[in-house]
Parts: structure tokens; sequence; C-alpha cells
């Protein structure tokens, strides 16, 4: 069990877990919300009644926060999410959370539950919290989140809520405290079983050994059928194994230790201490059986170092003392080689090819808080590290790094959109300067001047003709030439003697007559038509005064306009490179600190295999010393 | 080692006759081992690093947001943007493959499905297929789904959509819905405001 994580950390790093939460995380903070209450069940949101909601579900389900989180908040930022507006706020917080940024979430989370949120969703989202602050080491944030969740959770994530309180508390060092907060699981769910089994071991440390062993005793009696609750009760009865060992009731150990399976991760240690409890019954010979069994296997394991060990030692017991020395000797050879095994893996470290291994699976893509490695390098360095790797510490710093790379790639890609977007803009720039002294030229060709004098005279027309009802102003030119002709005709006739007017007068009178009569009964289509024309005339000038309005603030603006967008993209690349320096440099501290992890588990490893060696030498003298005494007592 | 070597003279106190303490295991159950207290140095130097990964996630962020903005108002402004999205309701009858995407006569979206995306589609999410720009007036989309209906034969759905550009921009929305009359699959087309 690693120090910052206790037991009931493992469960979160299970498979079935960890999906569960993958899936989730995110909607189990928006489950209860009407329109995600789907998500809480069947991990689907109802149909999106905002399409760009839609989109960054689309996202989100394939676990792209970082777009996710970009497409939602630019249509917040574009008041494009009419409907899901609510609901979004929800969603982004998930999502900051989802995405390691667990201060960004809170804050936001802060202002959602300050704003009125129902405590079925607020609870839901401190739990959350709570626990990605735990995984990444916030101890005093985590318990702050936790403590606020009342008791709206639903009863698994309650337990859950409970075990992981307790985990924090006993992480702080205050026992007594997470024994208060476990006490509390009633329930009948595999927390509960990993709430009891974190609480014996509280109980033991806290100097209540018997409540403790009670409860461990329970985890270890349990009948279990999932391979993960299988691990946690051999846990349990390796834990009350040694325990019992301490306090020197090696039969009672045994029998908690043979209850360890011999296929499980903890066989070695359940061999180890099974040999250690005959031993301590004098059976020497029958803890041998274990560790002979014990030492054919891999050498890396810790326990399995130690039986190296623990042979010499019943050999020197059952006074076989030729043997033990050769067996202390063999065991002094193999620390030997391993000790050099491991400087050699701490230089390849050094080097950074460990990490670069490590990066290399699944790059270039992005990642959520609970993305974790699958499968280690292979390389010397790394099978000494396997429990490194999968703790805690440095899984986290793991995806942060991976996080850095993903932002470095993206700032790199929009740095080089925006030398793009500064082509776009040359082009409309040069696009610009082409084009407008052609429109200018067809503007001016359109001589608004002689269509608002046209107009004019038209105006004035209709006003005569409007003033005294004049239907002679509106006659045609023909009309008005006709007119003019039976004029200077009556005049010519006018001057004839009277007796050869009559028929002429006569005529012009039925010819003007008939003139009149249509320009009479024309009249008021006559008049519409004109108005009309003026009006087409008023639209087509207002039209062109438009244009050249628009034409004018063209000529002023777009300029303008793309000058600023120049301005905005040099602003954006300095920022972007700024950027660029602060994500390398980050990157060099995180890639350092993982060195520097891996390189710290290594030198742990090396200094107790340093201090078997002693103690093989020590042995040694030990047995030579025994050996001494004997012949001594021996010779006559 | 220092625990160790403590440890060790625990057991060899505590078990008489005991050479080698158990120093490794009994460290794993109760006591405080090396690693432990290695790890929680480390956490604090890493919650610092972890403070400013936050804030770098943050400015990214930001930074991508106003960037999204200003490249949408340059290369797509409203009256010309038009947008083509792809959704799946239920899905009963139809497995989505792949789409290709028409518009007035011209290929502007090709996508072949990865499981992962479907998955995705599927659980709500609407993927959008086309973001471009069209002229003011009338166009022509056209969009071809290709999959398996519902006994794993391929099956190809199509549809038309005739529509007039406007000032706004001019979201589409495809969505493949289960026609439970005809037991097979259609498309439910649906212009967003």
């Amino acid at each position: 069990m690693n120090k910052g994580a206790p037991e009931g950390v493992k469960m979160f790093r299970s498979a079935s877990v960890r999906n569960w939460f993958g899936v989730v995380a995110v909607a189990a903070i928006a489950a209860g919300t009407p329109h995600l209450s789907a998500a809480r069940d069947q991990h689907k949101f109802s149909s999106a009644q905002d399409i760009f909601f839609g989109e960054a579900l689309y996202r989100l389900n394939q676990q792209e926060f970082f777009s996710a989180i970009t497409i939602l908040e630019v249509a917040r930022h574009t008041r494009r999410l009419k409907h899901h507006a609510d609901e979004a706020e929800v969603l982004l917080a998930g999502m900051y959370l989802s995405y390691g940024m667990h201060r960004a979430a809170a804050a936001r989370l802060e202002r959602i539950v300050r704003e009125g949120v129902p405590p079925e969703i607020s609870d839901r989202a401190w739990f959350y919290l709570g626990k990605v602050r735990y995984q990444r080491g916030y101890l005093p944030e985590a318990e702050a989140a936790l403590r606020k969740v009342r008791d709206r959770l639903p009863v698994e994530l309650e337990e859950e809520k409970n075990v992981l309180l307790a985990n924090v508390l006993m992480a702080r060092q205050q026992y007594d405290e997470a024994i208060r907060v476990l006490d509390r699981l009633r329930g009948r769910t595999p927390w509960t079983t990993y709430g009891r089994y974190n609480l014996g071991v509280a109980l033991v440390k806290a100097g209540r050994r018997e409540d403790g062993v009670r409860l461990l005793e329970k985890v270890g009696g349990f009948k279990a059928r999932e391979e993960e609750l299988k691990a946690l009760r051999d846990k349990a009865n390796l834990a009350l194994g040694y325990l019992h060992l301490q306090s020197r009731q090696p039969r009672r150990a045994r029998a908690y230790l043979e209850k360890v399976r011999l296929d499980g991760m903890l066989s070695n240690k359940a061999l180890l201490g099974v040999g250690w409890a005959y031993s301590a019954l004098g059976r020497q010979k029958k803890a041998l059986v274990f560790w002979t069994e014990l030492q054919k296997r891999d050498v890396i394991d810790p326990a399995v170092q130690e039986s190296l060990l623990a042979v010499p030692y019943a050999l020197g017991e059952l006074k076989a003392y030729d043997q033990a020395i050769r067996q202390y000797r063999e065991a002094i050879a193999i620390y030997e080689t391993e000790i050099e095994r491991l400087g050699h893996a701490a230089r390849a470290l050094r080097d950074g090819r460990l990490v670069e291994q490590l990066l290399r699976q699944g790059a270039g893509r992005e990642r959520g808080w609970f993305w974790a490695l699958k499968r280690l390098p292979d390389s010397p360095e790394s099978r000494y590290l396997v429990h490194l790797l999968s703790g805690h510490p440095f899984q986290e710093a793991l995806k942060s790094y991976q996080d850095l790379q993903f932002l470095r790639d993206n700032i790199r890609r929009r740095l080089a959109d925006t030398y793009s977007f500064d082509e776009v803009v040359d082009t409309r720039k040069a696009t610009f300067r082409r084009r407008l002294p052609v429109v200018r030229k067809k503007y001016n060709a359109l001589n608004i001047a002689a269509v608002r004098k046209e107009r004019d005279r038209l105006a004035a027309k209709l006003a005569r003709a409007e003033k005294n009802d004049d239907v002679f102003v509106l006659a045609r030119a023909r009309e008005q030439a006709l007119l003019d002709k039976v004029a200077l005709l009556e005049r010519e006739v006018a001057r004839l003697p009277a007796d050869r007017r009559g028929d002429l007068q006569a005529k012009l009178r039925l010819v003007r007559g008939t003139v009149l009569w249509r320009l009479t009964t024309d009249y008021p289509a006559r008049l519409w038509l004109l108005k009309t024309g003026i009006r087409e005339l008023d639209a087509a000038i207002a039209e062109t005064n438009r244009g050249a309005d628009a034409l004018y603030r063209i000529q002023r603006d777009v300029p303008r306009q793309l000058d600023d967008y120049q301005k905005r993209l040099a602003g954006f690349r300095q920022r972007l490179r700024r950027l660029e320096t602060d994500t390398g440099r980050m990157e060099i501290a995180l890639r350092n600190y993982l060195q520097d992890l891996a390189v710290q588990g290594l030198r742990q490893q090396q200094q107790r295999l340093d201090t078997y060696l002693t103690q093989a030498r020590f042995g040694i003298a030990q047995v030579l010393d025994k050996a001494v005494k004997q012949s001594e007592g021996a010779a006559p | 080692m220092k625990k160790s070597l403590h440890h060790y003279r625990c057991w060899k106190k505590a078990v008489p006759g005991l050479v080698v303490g158990l120093c490794v295991v009994a460290i794993s159950m109760f006591a405080s081992p090396d690693l432990g207290a290695a790890q929680k140095g480390g956490k604090q130097s890493f919650k610092s690093m972890d403070e400013q990964v936050q804030s770098l996630k943050e400015r990214v962020l930001a930074l991508n947001r106003e960037l999204f903005l200003l490249e949408e108002e340059l290369l797509f402004p409203a009256t010309t943007q038009v947008a083509v999205f792809l959704s799946l309701d239920v899905g009963k009858y139809f497995k989505l493959d792949s789409v290709q995407l028409k518009l007035d006569g011209k290929v502007v979206a090709n996508h072949l499905y990865t499981p992962r995306e479907i998955q995705a589609m599927e659980k709500g999410g609407v993927h959008k297929l086309h973001f471009g720009n069209v002229k003011r007036g009338n166009h022509q989309l056209v969009a071809f789904v290709r999959g398996k209906d519902l006994k794993g034969r391929d099956f190809k759905l199509g549809t038309k959509l005739d529509f007039v550009k406007a000032d706004d921009p001019k979201y589409i929305e495809l969505k493949i819905v289960d026609l439970k009359s005809r037991r097979q699959a259609g498309f439910d087309v649906k212009v967003w405001q």
C-alpha cells in the first residue's frame, strides 16, 4: 500500500470504476438536470436542443475535453445556447474537472451552487471535486469539498464518499476522525468492504488493535466473487497474519496467512510470512519448504529477496552451517548483481529514456484526468518500477506531462493558424485595393446628378398638374404637338372670310375636344404613373446614396478592420509564443520530477538491497561464530 | 533504509532467534514506509506544478476560444456561413459507416466513422460535417450515408434539401432516424435558426 494512496484507492484504479467514472464523471454531475437525466443510467444525453451543445457532447463522448470545452465556451460566448444554458454551466464544470482543472471547476461549481442548484447536483459536484482533489494530493481541499456534500447522494456514491473522506483523513494522520467517518458505513456495496478494511487498518494504527482485528477478520472471511474483492480479502488476511506474527502468535498468524491465495498478487508475502510463522514455532524444516519455494520466484520481488536471507537463517538454526554459509554467499552474489542492475537502470532513467517510452503510448491524443498508463515500456528499468509507475504520484504527473504535450501541439498549430489567417487578410487587402477603383468608377458612371435633375423636373410637373387639376400638364409630346397644331390652324382659320370658316372651325373643335377628352379621362392614370415614376426614382436615388455611403464606409472601415485583424493576430502570436515558452519550461520541470521520482524509487530498492547485503554478511559471521562455538563445545 | 534497520532490530527483539526482520511485508501493512514519505515530499512540489499546469490550461483554453471566434469572424462571416451536422437517433435499423455531402453539386465532405465516433453520436453527440461559406440565395444540399441495415446488408440512404441563404448563419442538421412503420432508417432534416 503506498503512503499517498490509502487502501481504498485501488478501487479507483480498477478498470470497471475507471470506465464508469470516465464515461459518467461529467454526466454524473449533470444527472438530475432535466435534459441530462438520462446520463445517470444510460450514459446518454437526451437529444440536444442546441446544435452546438450536441457538438460539444460529440467531443465529450470521445473524451476530448479540450475541444468540448472550447466548443461550449464559444457557444456560450456567442449566445448560441438558448435551451441548454443551465446544463452547459454544469457540464462545463464537470468537463473542467475531468480535464484536471479542478480550480476552474471549483470556482464554477461555487457559483452554480450559489445561484441555486438542486442538492442532487451540488452533492454530486462536490463529491467529484473532492475525488479529483484527493487524487491530485490536495488533501485539505479534498476534505473541504467532501464535507460540503449533504445527504442527497445515491447510496453507492454516499458510501464511496465516506470511504474517500476517510482516506483523506487517514492520509492526514487523523485516524480517530477517519474511524468516525467509516463507522457510518451501513450499506452492502463493495465500498463498505473497502471501508471496513480501511477502518481496520486505521484502528490498528490508532492503537485499537482488537477492534481493528475484528473488522479485518470480517473482510478476511468475506465470500467474494470479483477479483478486486478477492484481492482485498487477501490483503486483510495478510495484514492479520503479520499483526499476529508481530504479537508473537505464530499459530494464529499462520491460519490467516494460509488463507491468502497462492496465485494472487500477495502470495509471495504470504509464503514469506507462513515461513516466519513456522520458524517462530521452531519448525525450521517446514519453514524452509515455503522459503525455498519462494526463492524460485522473480528476485525483483522484495519478499523473494528477503527469502534469500530467510533460507540460510533456517539452515543455521538447523545447524547446517556449511549450507547456510553457501546460501548466504549466493544471496550476496544475487544482491550484488541486482544492485549493479539497479545502477544501470538509474543511469538509463537519468538519460530520460523511460519517460520518453512512457509518453510514446498514445501520443497526441486528448486525455482526461482518469487516463492511466496501461502497459509498461519494455525496458530493463521499468521492471524495477512497477509499483512506482502505477502509483498516483507518478500517474498524475505523467498525465499532466501528457496534457502539456497536447497543449504544446495545440499552441504550435494555432501559431501556424495565425500565419494562415494573416495571409487571408493580406489577400483581402490586395483584392480590396484592386477592386476599389473599379467600383468607384462604376459608381461615378451612374451620373446621379442627372437622375436627380430628371426627378425634380417630374416632381415639378406633378405639382403643376395637381395644383389646378391641369390635365394639359400631363399631355404627351404627340398630344401637345397636336394641340399646338390645332391652335395654329384655329388662328389661320380665324383670318379666313366668314363663309369659308364654317366646317373648318367645327373640325378643329372636334379634334381639340377629342384630345381634351382623352387627357381628362386618362388624367388619374397618368397622375398615378407620374407619381410611381417619381417614387421609383426616389428609391433609385436612395439606393445609390446608400451605395455611396457603403462605398464611403468601406473605403474608411475595411482597411482599418483588416489592419485590426492583423494587430489582433500579432497579439495572439505574442501570447502563443509566451505560452509555448511557459509550457516548454513546465514540461522540463515535470519531466525532471518524473525522473526524480523514478530514480528515488530505484534508490530505495538499492538501499534495501544494501541492507540485505549487510545482513547476509552479518549472517555469515554469526553462523561462523556458532560453528566455532559448536566445534569448541564438541572438542574433548 | 533507517526504518528497515529499525524494523529489523524490532523483529530481532520481538521474535527471539529471528535474524532477519520482516521489513518489506510488515512495512507495507502498517508502518509508514520510506517510499510513502518520499511521495509525500514529492506531492508538495507536484502540487505547485499542478497549479501551474492548471494556469497554463486556463490560458491556452481562453486563447483558443478567442482565436476560434476570430477565425469564424474572419473566415466564416454570418452572411455566408453555413454548417452541416449529422446526428443519430436510436439507430436500430441502420448502422452508420460513412457519409458524403454535396453542396450545389460539389463534394464538400466525406467522412468514414470510427466505432468511437459512432458511439459518441449514439450518446447524443452531433458531428459537424461541414463548416463553410455560400453566397446569399438558393442552394442545394445532397447527403448520402452508407452503412448496414437490420439484416447486416449494405444500405445507402440519401436526402436532398433546397435552402435559401440569407444574412444569418445557416445551420442544417441531418438526423438519421428509425422509421418504425417502414422498418428502416430515414432522414429528418432540421434547419436551425
